[in-house]
């Protein structure tokens, strides 16, 4: 009998030693990769986001600010909203999005600060009667900004069609991906050239949609430019892309697509479904409906 | 007569086939092995044209990585003994025929300019080192192979055009290495007449993982094929990020000094067993090694004639010279490194100059920081170590 009293004994000791472990630990990580950004205009604001885990069991309060030089820029967003705090559940990660606006009366230099994120668990707590500190945890990521008035103009740009194969009659959507490297709004101008057996038969230029907001400095944003081909026949084209930026070439791409004979409905439907769902039955039904098309 | 010569002539031959084995076994010696290598088998060799990495498992097709930034970005997962998949795909072809391709295969490679523990018992870790100045030295990483060479597995037509063709291209399209100089491009893979369209290249892929305790950086991934005459592909080279994760786990939430008399230290003790909230430990959850730094507040102490009448003690780890003393709302940074995945004591200290009255409880918040610590360095940067 007092084995049996022995082992339920332990039993509760090691089930409150564990759960004292677990439930006391707290875990909290961010990305620590540095803002370090240099050649920064007046006004031009930065964007990052923070990345914080609580990988604790613990719910708690997530403070979020910024020190040093950086301090008064910096503003905290979260769902849309600017945050100073927000709340965190257990094992999760929250992305916060940070904006560091730059601001028009200081000097060109080198300005450095950190972003900061302070887990506090919410909980109830008895502190006690003795001398006894509660324990935040917080983590610091490295932001340096380089403030210059020269104003530098550069963009990566790559064109690619949204489908090589389009059903007669249907648009060809070009899509123009736009990475804009240096410090100034850009409004980069497409031209799109089609031909057929050597013999031109589309050649536009598409300038930058004037609903569109410009690519900012630092952002990737896509573009698409749709073309109708209208009754072209069905069959391969070349189509040659060009992007210019006030009137310069920045880059050229070149590439086949093919316009495919009307196809029935159940074929339509199959070609639908490869675009939007990507199945495998979807492309067995395509291809076979293409080969059948080409045979007749 | 003739017996004896006939025996002498057995013993003698016997001796001659097994005498030479006896002599390599007594001497129990290794055996050197060679072999040369059939020359190539003929035949255009295969092309490795593209390759990324993205999150995996691959049997998911997702082609995403975590970072817009061009190229393959990971998180680390943060969590102690965890990893995180991620997955090595290519497009490869043959000029013979894809049933020409025997194998592809990828080796993967720790950052060439971290290097991690053990730290070198020859030249041990200073007392305020891991600086610039003055860095920490590691024997492990500096660019060695990281695991086994994968083989990777040729996926479906379907699946492979869905991948590269769709996934990757129109939703993270930065993300692919090609190989030459421009002609090869997702229009050339992808177009009407594109060789996944029409069977003439494959994309392959494999599985790996990465664990919560190696370093953040820079890895190198190469990628060849073989085809079944031996012949080698273009070795396709590209770079993927394990981005920086600065993360730790405390045993603790609260510490306790109990009952502290005037003028005298009153010392917390830590201990590196995980799990005792009453002994303070913290480890290394994350990719980066870290500063633990500290500040508390005046847990209601207070002052007199504006000197503060407490000051505080703490350090990680066991080395008397790691203490660093500080007063309240003092933010103090810590000596001692907390390495990849390293589990470490925290002690902390009390010293009361003047209770301000005759309270017998006394309560504040203590906040624990951490930021990122430099790597440990490689030999090849190590000036005293040639």
């Amino acid at each position: 009998m007092n084995k049996y009293i022995s082992i339920i004994i332990h039993s509760f000791g090691l089930l409150c030693f564990f759960s004292l472990g677990v439930s006391n630990v707290g875990a909290l990580g961010m990305m620590t990769q540095p803002i370090e950004v240099d050649k920064v205009l007046r006004g031009q604001t930065l964007k990052e986001e923070l990345r914080v885990l609580n990988n604790s069991d613990r719910r708690g309060k997530l403070e979020l600010a910024a020190v040093g030089e950086v301090k008064n820029w910096t503003s905290f967003f979260y769902q849309g909203e600017v945050v100073t705090d927000i709340e965190i559940s257990p094992q999760t990660t929250e992305y916060i999005d940070v904006e560091i606006v730059i601001p028009q009366d200081i000097p060109n230099g080198t300005y450095q600060g950190e972003l900061k994120a302070k887990f506090t668990p919410i909980s109830s707590e008895d502190k006690g009667t003795s001398t006894y500190a509660s324990v935040s945890q917080q983590i610091s990521r490295a932001v340096r900004v380089g403030v210059t008035d020269q104003e530098i103009i550069e963009l990566d740009a790559s064109l690619s069609p949204e489908s090589y194969i389009i059903l007669a009659e249907n648009p060809l959507k070009l899509k123009a991906r736009y990475y804009n490297r240096g410090n100034i709004v850009l409004f980069p101008d497409l031209q799109l050239k089609i031909s057929r057996d050597n013999k031109t038969i589309h050649n536009s230029i598409y300038p930058y949609p004037e609903d569109e907001s410009p690519v900012s400095p630092l952002e990737q944003k896509e573009i698409i430019v749709t073309y109708n081909p209208g009754k072209l026949k069905p069959g391969k084209y070349k189509s040659e892309a060009t992007v210019f930026l006030n009137e310069k070439k920045i880059k050229q791409d070149e590439f086949t697509f093919e316009i495919l004979p009307e196809l029935n409905k159940e074929e339509r439907e199959a070609f639908k479904g490869f675009y939007f769902f990507g199945g495998g039955l979807a492309l067995l039904l395509l291809t076979t409906a293409v080969i059948r098309k080409r045979n007749n | 007569m003739k017996k004896p010569i006939c025996w002498l002539s057995i013993i003698s031959l016997v001796s001659m086939l097994f005498l030479p084995a006896a002599a390599m076994s007594v001497q129990g010696s290794t055996l050197d092995t060679n072999l040369t290598r059939s020359g190539d088998g003929g035949g255009a060799a295969p092309i490795v044209k593209a390759k990324w990495e993205m999150n995996g498992p691959y049997s998911e097709l997702s082609g995403t990585d975590d970072s817009d930034s061009a190229g393959a970005q990971f998180n680390a997962p943060g969590v102690w003994g965890t990893t995180t998949t991620y997955s090595v795909c290519a497009i490869v072809t043959d000029p013979d025929g894809v049933s020409d391709i025997d194998n592809v295969y990828a080796d993967i490679y720790y950052p060439m300019d971290k290097a991690f523990h053990p730290e070198d018992s020859s030249n041990p870790d200073q007392i305020n080192g891991g600086t610039d100045s003055l860095p920490d030295y590691g024997l492990s990483g500096c660019g060695e192979q990281y695991g086994d060479e994968s083989r990777l597995v040729k996926l479906s037509k379907t699946d492979g055009y869905n991948l590269f063709c769709d996934s990757v291209r129109n939703n993270n399209n930065d993300l692919p290495t090609f190989y030459g100089d421009g002609e090869y491009d997702y229009n050339e893979i992808c177009d009407a007449d594109g060789e996944l369209m029409k069977e003439t290249a494959y994309v392959y892929c494999a599985d790996r993982d990465l664990t919560w305790e190696d370093p953040a950086g820079t890895y190198k991934v190469e990628v060849f094929a073989l085809d079944k005459a031996g012949v080698f592909s273009n070795l396709l080279v590209n770079n993927f990020e394990y981005l920086p994760l600065t993360a730790y786990e405390l045993d603790f939430n609260s510490v306790d000094y109990g009952s502290v008399k005037l003028n005298t230290h009153k010392r917390i003790s830590g201990d590196i067993d995980f799990g005792t909230a009453d002994k303070p430990t913290v480890r290394n959850t994350g990719n980066t090694r870290l500063y633990m730094g500290i500040e508390q507040d005046d847990m209601g102490l207070g002052t007199t004639e504006g000197d503060d009448n407490l000051r505080y003690d703490a350090r990680v780890g066991n080395n008397e010279e790691d203490w660093k003393n500080f007063y309240p709302y003092q933010k103090r940074w810590l000596e001692d490194i907390l390495d990849l995945s390293q589990t470490e004591e925290m002690d902390f200290s009390i010293l009361v100059y003047k209770f301000p009255s005759t309270d017998t409880s006394y309560t504040g918040d203590m906040t624990l920081d951490a930021k990122f610590a430099n790597f440990r360095h490689c030999y090849d940067n190590c000036p005293s170590c040639e």
